[in-house]
């Protein structure tokens, strides 16, 4: 939703989306809900009655809020919703995290853990090289004994753990 | 009134066991850990907490559960006053008097004052749970679909009246609420629906899943915006004479405590919820109290105002939630989604069937309360320590807590996109000043307010009129229309008076 478009996004533009990605999902649901019986059944109200109503709910008052939108637009406008330098600092935030869920689905959770930890404390942040290796070490093997012993609800494994023989 | 004595010292029996008291003492500590740091309040806090609990014993789910939700509250208080950063929504109101005192060198006076007003509000609140809750299930006992679904509206419209900021934007909050819940099968006819053909979606979306994106990641993602600079508390060292000081004064605001205690009961049996009696209490009091006008530059009332009235509404929310399967908080509702997963279903039948349950969770609250504040005090110094940590360590983790958190859930790695996708969602929403907790409590009635539409038109072949077909449900849709329409009147009345108002609260 608009994250790099300028040196600082406006307060506006990002209303505007947001009030146009309500609107859109409320036209998918009601999509969703013509495909079953929006009407009056045989026991009564349909699958699809309720979320047909919601849809038209959602997408009404997302257009009071565009509109709202519009009204103030010359005082939204010059509000900065985000700087340049915040936008980096969300998208330095993001981007590792969704890294992160990718290597876990490949890697497991222990061994995506600890790479994340890596490079969020030891690259990004720069923190001591012992400091990074403790959290970066100490975390993933916490969270095995806590998660595969105590609690016994084991977390996602992937390859490296099937090498020692962790399933 | 005193029927309800022998179950409630039944509950004692059964709360009051060394291992229930170290599950107390454990929650309250997690508690007022997610509720110091950012991006774990007690929502995703008992959220993470839960798929965890699956296992245990019910009565020992629960205590430990919700000592967690009120450790979150004092939590919440700790970083108001210490760090002027509200932990929790309901805990804005504590900044305003809280941090100036604590700039003033009065930060154990004000620790102190808070606490114990909480600890009092918290009392309260138990006590007129435990006296009101036969008289509440057998009111229940007389709810058929038809009244269900006007209080369920009543629920939603004191959102949109009292919430605060743009009721459009409560609205859409709602919207978006029971749009996730309708996804997956349909409760009544079985059959699958808004799935689109991904089967990803068939099981529905897990109210847990977008809690945790919503809460967690959502404003994670809002707190890294801000390059992390330190944190400083203002002072994190107490002094026992100090407390003790503090404590004894108490008595002193007396007045504020039993006026901010009956507003809190107000919005927490009433769907209300804690944020909207925080700032109603602060409101009232600084309109009529005499200390009013000193609100906002360090006043201990204004203290008192919103902590008490914060817990008591918290605790009163137990008993629409445990009656009528009504939550009255973000927190509450996530309560309640775990209820249902333990196979416990709300209502009056709670009562009757599982007593061991409902009343060991009340006399737990008793007992909770007490450990709270001391916990609460003695652990200042910790968590102020835990708060300086650099957020660029934490941080990190409070995501890897998280995405941990999400697979357990369901064991799922869709789960995990699904997290990510909602703490978009809920950094745009928070940025936008979109209320997050009218989507949850959505998402958690979603279902059961269509089913009782469904049966409601069903039982009238068709005709909207049934919901004023008798005067309890009459009443009760008419007032809830009354707070639909609220936003919309007040403005118009203003419109009418040509009064021109700043802005300003919506800004805020």
């Amino acid at each position: 939703m608009g994250e790099k478009t300028g040196p600082a996004v406006s307060h506006f533009l990002v209303e505007a989306a947001f009030s146009l990605f309500t609107c859109l999902f409320g036209a998918v649901i009601i999509y969703g809900a013509v495909e079953f019986n929006i009407g009056w059944g045989d026991i009564g109200p349909d699958p699809g009655y309720f979320p047909f109503r919601v849809g038209i709910l959602i997408i009404v008052a997302s257009l009071v809020n565009l509109v709202g939108t519009l009204i103030r637009r010359k005082k939204l406008a010059t509000d900065i919703f985000l700087t340049p330098e915040q936008t980096r600092n969300v998208v330095a935030f993001v981007v590792p995290v969704v890294v992160l869920i990718g290597a876990t689905v490949i890697l497991g959770l222990y061994v995506a853990t600890a790479l994340y930890l890596l490079f969020t404390v030891g690259i990004v942040a720069r923190h001591r090289i012992w400091v990074t290796i403790m959290v970066a070490v100490c975390t993933p093997l916490i969270l095995f004994v806590l998660f595969e012993y105590v609690f016994l609800t084991p977390l996602l494994k992937g390859p490296i753990e099937h090498l020692f023989g962790f399933y | 009134m005193l029927e309800n004595l022998p179950l409630l010292m039944d509950g004692f029996a059964l709360a009051v066991s060394p291992y229930n008291i170290m599950l107390m003492m454990l929650g309250v500590f997690l508690g007022i850990l997610v509720g110091v740091l950012p991006g774990l309040g007690a929502p995703n806090g008992v959220t993470l907490l839960m798929p965890l609990t699956f296992g245990m014993n019910p009565v020992s789910a629960i205590i430990l559960l919700t000592s967690m939700y009120w450790g979150a509250l004092y939590g919440g208080s700790t970083t108001s006053i210490l760090f002027n950063i509200p932990g929790e929504p309901s805990s804005v109101a504590t900044t305003f008097d809280g941090h100036p005192m604590a700039k003033a060198g009065r930060a154990t006076e004000a620790l102190t004052t808070a606490f114990m007003s909480s600890g009092f509000g918290a009392l309260v609140g138990v006590v007129v749970v435990t006296i009101l809750s036969s008289w509440a299930t057998r009111f229940a006992l007389k709810f058929s679909p038809i009244e269900y679904f006007t209080v369920f509206m009543l629920a939603f419209g004191s959102f949109v009246a009292f919430s605060g900021g743009s009721p459009i934007k409560t609205v859409v909050s709602i919207g978006l609420g029971f749009a996730w819940a309708g996804i997956g099968m349909d409760t009544v006819s079985g059959s699958m629906r808004l799935t689109y053909g991904f089967t990803e979606l068939s099981r529905g979306i897990s109210l847990l899943v977008v809690v945790i994106g919503l809460y967690g990641i959502g404003e994670l993602c809002q707190t890294m915006q801000e390059s992390a600079g330190t944190m400083e508390p203002v002072t994190s060292k107490l002094s026992a004479r100090e407390v003790l000081r503090a404590a004894f004064a108490m008595p002193r605001y007396w007045i504020a405590l039993l006026r901010s205690a009956c507003i809190g009961l107000w919005m927490g049996i009433t769907p209300g919820g804690p944020t909207a009696a925080t700032f109603m209490s602060y409101g009232v009091g600084r309109r009529f109290s005499k200390a009013g006008a000193r609100f906002g530059t360090g006043d201990p009332e204004g203290l008192v105002s919103s902590e008490t009235a914060d817990q008591a509404a918290g605790s009163a929310a137990m008993l629409p939630m445990l009656a009528l399967g009504l939550p009255s908080s973000a927190t509450a509702a996530v309560l309640l989604g775990g209820l249902m997963i333990w196979g416990l279903t709300p209502g009056p039948a709670l009562f009757a069937e599982r007593p061991d349950f409902v009343w060991g969770l009340i006399a737990s609250m008793y007992v909770s309360n007490v450990v709270c504040v001391i916990m609460a005090l003695t652990t200042v110094p910790l968590f102020a320590a835990v708060l300086r940590a650099p957020f660029t360590i934490t941080g990190p983790l409070i995501v890897i807590v998280c995405l941990v958190g999400a697979w357990t859930v369901g064991s799922n790695t869709t789960d995990l996109w699904m997290v990510l996708a909602f703490g978009a969602i809920g950094y745009f929403m928070t940025r936008l000043h979109y209320p997050v907790a009218p989507l949850v409590l959505a998402m958690v009635l979603g279902d059961r307010t269509e089913d009782a539409f469904r049966q409601s038109m069903i039982l009238s072949k068709g005709s909207i009129w049934v919901f004023w077909s008798n005067p309890l449900a009459g009443t009760i849709i008419t007032v809830a229309l009354l707070c639909f329409a609220f936003p919309g009147l007040t403005a118009l009345w203003r419109l009418a008076r040509r009064v021109r108002y700043p802005l300003s609260e919506e800004k805020k």
